[in-house]
């Protein structure tokens, strides 16, 4: 291959995913000259698994991200068929906003964004090496022989590694979707000394709407009341499709039971590792024999075509079983598959080589997000893309590093885990993860990350002022609820009574009533005579706060004793060997990872309490010499 | 320079091991003074174990190990000698004696952490988290007996986590998981969970109470009007001459303490001033430093004289331990009755100082009733307090729970308390409790796309 010299950029972006595009955006939009690379620019910020955006957690991801400054929350309003805020009746930490998008629209909507914007090339190419100079990067080398010259590099290759897709017997070198795979970087990764990993997806086949008999399925709708993910939508559209519900019976499974030994995952022709939470319809039925059935979901893949995805059925069996086992589902009988189910291993890297702001510890100038960090999903793999892309933008700046904590947002929750705990499988975000959720809800995320975007300069002007405004609302009208005095009335009374709430004889505080399990803020409207007009959002988020006072005063409390952790640095070439008292294997983990504080060294598998305790009192008495 | 200090640092009724601890320049020789081994510790090395035998005024207290550690590596920094003892409270403090007779002085409450931090351990903050922290580890190290004590503990702390895992399990999975047709727990059969949960705490927490008083003692108060009898009866339980019998009214003015066994739990007995009503109100010091240590007491010992009326002061004396843990000991039944006593006076036992009559029934009374009488000694015990505050924290969150469910939050809302509690009861290494959530979700319910 004949080598070049291209041009020079800051910033390459490797990978055109969902993680590789909020990093070129927000790096580009921070002012770095950024290139960005996709084997095929038709696969720019594809959807290869299921075509949504959102779910539980991961639709706070999404509210984050726009909060910063990210583009998946508006590209996903441009773009969605249907949207529906789940977990409604549960507590509001766990409310979680979902939509079906269509996945060509998308693309599309996505493309022409990167396309638009200023500072920013994107290439069709395969990186294949990536240069270093003292141990730091300094350029990209693609298949064309072209040498880009960079500060700052992002890996965002998802499942393209070496990528190997596996259906039944048939087994070859692929990436997602059709793509060609990405096989020549690991070595080069490896030979950079980088840890790789291989770890297993796999996906459910895709079908023909005029195939299904919708009619012996139940629907699914999207909500009347539509809450967008951005918060800069202010109209969003309406939903235009539905979803169905149907189920696997006894005679799927049997299919999938007389199969089995055909089935990669039980022959052992896999070895990459798979996420417990996504397992193929043969895992479920293999571990879950008592299961009589199991939810299939079918989902438009968007208004411009036919083509429907079967949720619940991801399956590595050769393609023959698949079509019989599809077709003992009720409404599939005649079912026609379009596109069979695969599964795909990849290479990606143990990500607790990476420091907060996803950097590896040991390569300056190489950053990680998405799949190759471990991670499954498209929110996840945004949201470190666009952590990656602010850090790299910063690193070329010569600016201290942008990061988060657990504290902060389910971003820092996310990069904690990978990058602290590391994790065995494809990593999904899931609300129990985050210890203070109470305090990273979905309708706060602009309170909470607004003004590190705009300080980033991610979030314009005009934004942070409305930001701004709605704020100050909103803090104003939580502090009148806890001042303002209801008199007994019988008006008062009357509303109270046919709420079924306990009549008052003396003023009592309007927070007191709101914070009544029966009364909410807005049942108590007629009321509160000098209540201010406010929007809903508002009136929602100053309804949380009242209502759950209780709880985030506590959880506040909790951060607070986090956050000394947090702040307790450990020195940068602490020598772990000499610390009398500590375990072995804590030594051995600490020294490995070196966590820049003791909360993160208390979050490392093998370190005790004991461990950090014996810790703190060696930073103590190397303070005092 | 630092003085020798000496504590009783652990003690454990049941296994019958107890550690006392010195620390200071001073600690070898004078630990020297009353160990008996192999070769002196003065030339044992540094985190040795010796074995030996304690000797106190030429006559054999206990068989003992003794641990060395040199200064600076030791909790103290200082030299500090750890000796185990076997014979449980009472060889500890006949040890604890010895010792402070060969020249150590007592240490004062926190004194070991108090030294830790001056001598650049740790600051104070942490020097009070850390010191049970370190103790126990210490502990633990050293002895096969409390070793399994603590592992019995640690078993049942780890069941009643481990139930609130499940619990949290069964909430994530459906706030987590809101598609899948699992069936998700409903406030109420939270609740019942809860409840139950909620009585395992309790347990442990009563448990807890009981080791403390293995540990440390049953403090038990006197009390009665004058002259009924009460600093007899503690020179008759002890078995010395420490209080002072007369027949004048109020002779016994300050409260005089023995520390007794009976029957295997060490009791802190206190005689009580004789308590009375005098012109209508409480009079003298003694008089109020009673009450006060009323108060305290893990028990009551209230008697009445049967050769008297049953009189106005005694019913005052009755109605002020009547809800503490009490019994009521009649006593001179050598006597003629003339007591008449009413009939809501509880928990009677009839006794006669003078001819040594149900002195043995009173005694069994004692420990049945300290020990709630349903006492096993396969009861989980919590012997140290950092363990006792832990649990005492879980079942504030428990209860926090129940509370938030009670009052309308949803399941996922009380799974914030829930999850405190798992905190509190402690972590497995490195593993955070949503680790185990989610580990919990995934082996018990099928998931997934
Ligand atoms: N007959 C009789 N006299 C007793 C008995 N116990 C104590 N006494 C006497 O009662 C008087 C008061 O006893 P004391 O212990 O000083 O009572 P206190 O004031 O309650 O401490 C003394 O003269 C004792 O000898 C008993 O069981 N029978
Ligand atoms: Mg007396």
């Amino acid at each position: 291959m004949d080598l070049y010299d291209a041009e020079k950029y800051d910033v390459a972006v490797i990978g055109a995913g969902h993680a590789g595009c909020e990093a070129a955006l927000a790096a580009a939009r921070m002012g770095c000259h950024v290139i960005m690379f996709s084997i095929n620019l038709d696969a720019i910020a594809n959807m290869p698994c299921n075509p949504n955006v959102g779910g539980t957690a991961k639709g706070h991801l999404v509210r984050e991200i726009d909060a910063l400054g990210g583009e998946m929350g508006k590209a996903a309003d441009d773009t969605y068929i249907q949207i529906k805020m789940l977990n409604l009746g549960k507590g509001p930490a766990v409310h979680s906003l979902r939509a079906q998008i269509d996945r060509r629209r998308y693309q599309e909507r996505m493309k022409k964004t990167l396309e638009q914007q200023e500072n920013l090339d994107i290439k069709q190419a395969e990186v294949v090496k990536i240069n270093f100079i003292d141990g730091k990067v300094s350029g990209v080398v693609t298949n064309m022989g072209a040498i880009y010259e960079v500060k700052a590099c992002v890996i965002a290759t998802g499942t393209f590694l070496k990528g190997n897709i596996v259906i039944g017997t048939l087994q070859y070198s692929g990436g997602p979707d059709g793509m060609l795979p990405a096989n020549s970087l690991s070595d080069c990764l490896k030979e950079a000394g980088v840890k790789l990993f291989r770890f297993k997806t796999g996906t459910p086949a895709r079908i023909n709407r005029r195939s299904v008999n919708f009619d012996l399925m139940e629907i699914q709708k999207g909500d009347d009341d539509i809450v967008p993910f951005s918060f800069s939508t202010k109209n969003p559209r309406e939903n235009r499709s539905v979803c169905y519900l149907t189920y696997t019976n006894k005679e799927t499974h049997k299919i999938i039971m007389d199969n089995i030994d055909r089935a990669p995952l039980y022959n052992h022709s896999i070895h990459g590792i798979g996420p417990r939470y996504c397992p193929s319809i043969e895992d479920k039925v293999v571990r879950f024999k008592d299961k009589e059935r199991h939810q299939i979901f079918i989902e438009p893949m968007g208004e411009n075509t036919e083509e429907l995805y079967v949720q619940g059925m991801s399956s590595s069996l050769p393609e023959e079983v698949q079509i019989a086992m599809l077709r003992t589902v009720k409404g599939l009988e005649d079912v026609k598959m379009q596109r069979t189910a695969y599964a795909i291993e990849y290479d990606c890297q143990d990500p607790t080589q990476l420091k907060a702001s996803l950097e590896f510890k040991d390569i300056p100038g190489l950053f990680g997000a998405g799949q190759f960090n471990g991670s499954s999903g498209y929110e996840e793999a945004a949201a470190q893309g666009l952590i990656a892309g602010i850090n790299a933008a910063l690193k070329v700046k010569e600016k201290e590093p942008f990061t988060l904590d657990r504290s902060e947002a389910y971003i820092g929750v996310l990069i904690d885990d990978l990058t602290v705990k590391g994790t065995n499988e494809p990593y999904r975000m899931l609300t129990s993860r985050a210890e203070y959720r109470l305090l990273l809800r979905q309708d706060n995320a602009d309170v909470r990350l607004t003004e590190k975007g705009y300080q980033l300069g991610l979030i314009s002007e005009k934004r942070y002022k409305e930001f701004l405004k709605k704020k100050e609302l909103s803090e104003k009208e939580i502090e009148r609820c806890e001042h303002v005095n209801i008199p007994p009335s019988n008006e008062v009374n009357e509303l109270l009574t046919s709420a079924q709430s306990t009549n008052i004889s003396t003023g009592i505080k309007l927070g007191e009533l709101i914070r009544r399990p029966e009364l909410n803020y807005f049942m108590l409207a007629p009321i509160d005579k000098d209540r201010p007009e406010l929007d809903k959002d508002v009136a929602q988020e100053v309804n949380i706060a009242v209502k759950y006072e209780g709880y985030i005063k506590m959880q506040i409390e909790q951060v607070k004793a986090f956050k000394k952790l947090e702040q307790k640095l450990i020195p940068d070439n602490l020598d772990y060997s000499l610390v009398a008292g500590l375990k072995k294997e804590a030594k051995e983990k600490l020294a490995k990872q070196k966590p820049q504080n003791i909360g993160q060294a208390s979050r490392i598998s093998g370190v005790s309490p004991a461990d950090i305790t014996v810790l703190l009192i060696y930073i103590e008495q190397m303070k005092r010499g | 320079m630092a003085d020798t200090i000496a504590a009783i640092s652990t003690a454990v009724q049941k296994s019958g091991i107890a550690i006392i601890r010195i620390s200071g320049d001073d600690a070898l020789s004078v630990a020297d003074k009353v160990f008996s081994g192999k070769k002196s510790l003065k030339d044992a090395k540094s985190h040795s174990m010796n074995y030996g035998k304690v000797i106190f005024q030429g006559e054999v207290v206990d068989e003992c190990l003794c641990s060395v550690m040199l200064t600076p590596n030791s909790y103290t920094k200082e030299n500090v000698v750890e000796i185990n003892v076997h014979g449980g409270i009472i060889s500890a403090e006949r040890t604890l004696k010895a010792v402070l007779a060969s020249g150590a002085r007592i240490a004062n409450a926190g004194e070991f952490t108090l030294r830790a931090f001056l001598n650049g351990r740790m600051d104070l903050s942490q020097a009070e988290a850390v010191a049970d922290i370190i103790d126990s580890k210490t502990g633990l190290a050293q002895s096969v007996a409390v070793n399994q004590l603590q592992g019995k503990l640690t078993n049942g702390i780890n069941e009643i986590r481990a139930e609130i895992i499940k619990i949290l399990g069964l909430i994530s999975v459906s706030t987590d998981f809101p598609d899948e047709d699992v069936d998700s727990l409903s406030g109420e059969d939270t609740k019942e969970k809860l409840i139950k949960l909620l009585k395992s705490v309790n347990k442990l927490i009563e448990n807890a109470d009981k080791g403390k008083i293995l540990r440390e003692g049953a403090l038990c108060a006197i009390c009665g009007r004058p002259n009924v009898g009460k600093s007899s009866l503690l020179n008759c339980l002890s078995g010395e001459e420490r209080a002072i019998v007369t027949e004048i009214a109020g002779t016994t003015r300050d409260i005089i303490e023995e520390y007794i066994n009976i029957k295997g739990i060490p009791v802190r007995l206190g005689d009580t001033a004789g308590i009375r009503e005098n012109t209508g109100k409480v009079e003298t010091i003694g008089v109020k430093k009673a009450v006060e240590y009323i108060k305290n007491a893990d028990l009551c010992l209230f008697l009445i004289d049967a050769g008297e009326l049953f009189t106005k002061d005694d019913a005052e004396i009755y109605s002020m331990i009547k809800d503490k843990p009490h019994i009521t000991v009649i006593n001179k039944t050598d006597l003629d009755n003339k007591a008449l006593i009413p009939d809501e006076i509880d928990n009677k036992i009839y006794i006669s100082v003078k001819d040594k009559k149900g002195i043995e029934e009173l005694e069994n009374k004692i420990h049945d009733t300290i020990l709630g009488g349903n006492f096993s000694s396969d009861d989980v015990m919590i012997t140290n307090t950092r363990h006792k505050e832990a649990v005492r924290l879980a079942k504030e969150e428990l209860e926090s729970a129940i509370n938030a469910l009670d009052t309308g939050f949803t399941p996922d809302m009380a799974a914030i308390n829930l999850e405190n509690a798992a905190n509190h009861l402690g972590k497995i290494t490195g593993m955070t409790v949503s680790d185990e959530v989610i580990h919990e979700i995934f082996s018990k319910f099928c998931l997934g796309k």
